[in-house]
């Protein structure tokens, strides 16, 4: 009977730390630490505290926008004239660090 | 001498035609820089006289007389790029598109001017486009109606008179 109780037990520790571990490999969110120092005209320091916030981001991210190369990319949907009918296309624009917007090559689609 | 009333009568639709698309159009060269491409867009001298016949589809007019130097992608990049500009971005901000490859082609497109009418909104918009050496660049007029899903264009031939 105990060794059956200690089977049980060790086969739901297993269960639950693989079951723990999926979850890391899904997780978005971070824990963001802010330190926030209050201090006097003399430079004394009067109170520290650290303040501990989570930050989850899960959106997906063009590589441009990833590596640094643009603020912000978005998609975007146009319509094309063909054949006597609009069709709906869609494209990829990136606002660059100095503001101009560039629409990135070969992602327009049928 | 029939068949020579046929042969001139076909020509001169040819010549119709063909003007319809780059003849009417009147752009401002731009100077490029010995190596690259253009960074900066053209101040935009446009005229508002006569401006005001919008109703054109997309045609071969908006590509400031590259039309048939750019290639198919270059032209469906220049359409979204257009597209964009006027559905998403304020006055004076500027889309660019490249392409890298062969003709080494670039376009820059920007709202200058926006203004609601009775039906709608109109925007007129600089275009500038190089292709290797050369580049070109017009002020165009699109209109958005109530109702309407896409965009009007200008006939073209109003285009760019005081350049």
């Amino acid at each position: 009977m105990l060794k059956k109780s200690i089977f049980f037990l060790f086969f739901s520790f297993l269960i639950c730390s693989v079951s723990s571990s999926e979850d890391k490999k899904e997780q978005y969110c971070d824990i963001q630490t802010t330190i926030v120092k209050t201090v006097d005209s003399e430079g004394n320091i009067i109170e520290e505290k650290t303040e501990e916030k989570v930050v989850c981001d899960d959106s997906v991210k063009h590589f441009l926008e990833e590596v640094g190369v643009a603020k912000e990319c978005r998609p975007f949907v146009w319509d094309m004239p063909l054949g006597g009918e609009l069709v709906e296309q869609r494209s990829i624009a990136c606002e660059k660090l100095d503001g101009s917007y560039e629409i990135i090559p070969s992602y327009s689609a049928d | 001498m029939k068949l020579f009333h046929l042969i001139a009568l076909i020509s001169l639709l040819f010549v119709t035609n063909c003007s319809s698309l780059v003849g009417t159009l009147q752009t401002e060269p731009v100077e490029t820089p010995p190596e690259g491409y253009v960074t900066k867009m053209p101040k935009p001298v446009f005229s508002k006289e006569g401006k005001g016949w919008v109703g054109d589809l997309w045609n071969g007019m908006q590509y400031v007389g590259f039309v048939y130097i750019l290639s198919k992608e270059d032209k469906l990049q220049h359409q979204a790029t257009v597209k964009f500009v006027l559905e998403n971005l304020p006055d004076m901000k500027v889309a660019t598109w490249y392409n890298k490859k062969k003709k080494k082609a670039m376009g820059k497109v920007r709202a200058v001017e926006s203004f609601p009418t009775g039906a709608g909104y109109c925007r007129y918009y600089q275009v500038l486009i190089q292709v290797k050496k050369k580049a070109r660049a017009a002020v165009y007029q699109a209109c958005k109606y109530m109702g309407s899903v896409d965009w009007s264009y200008d006939y073209g031939r109003y285009i760019g008179k005081q350049y």
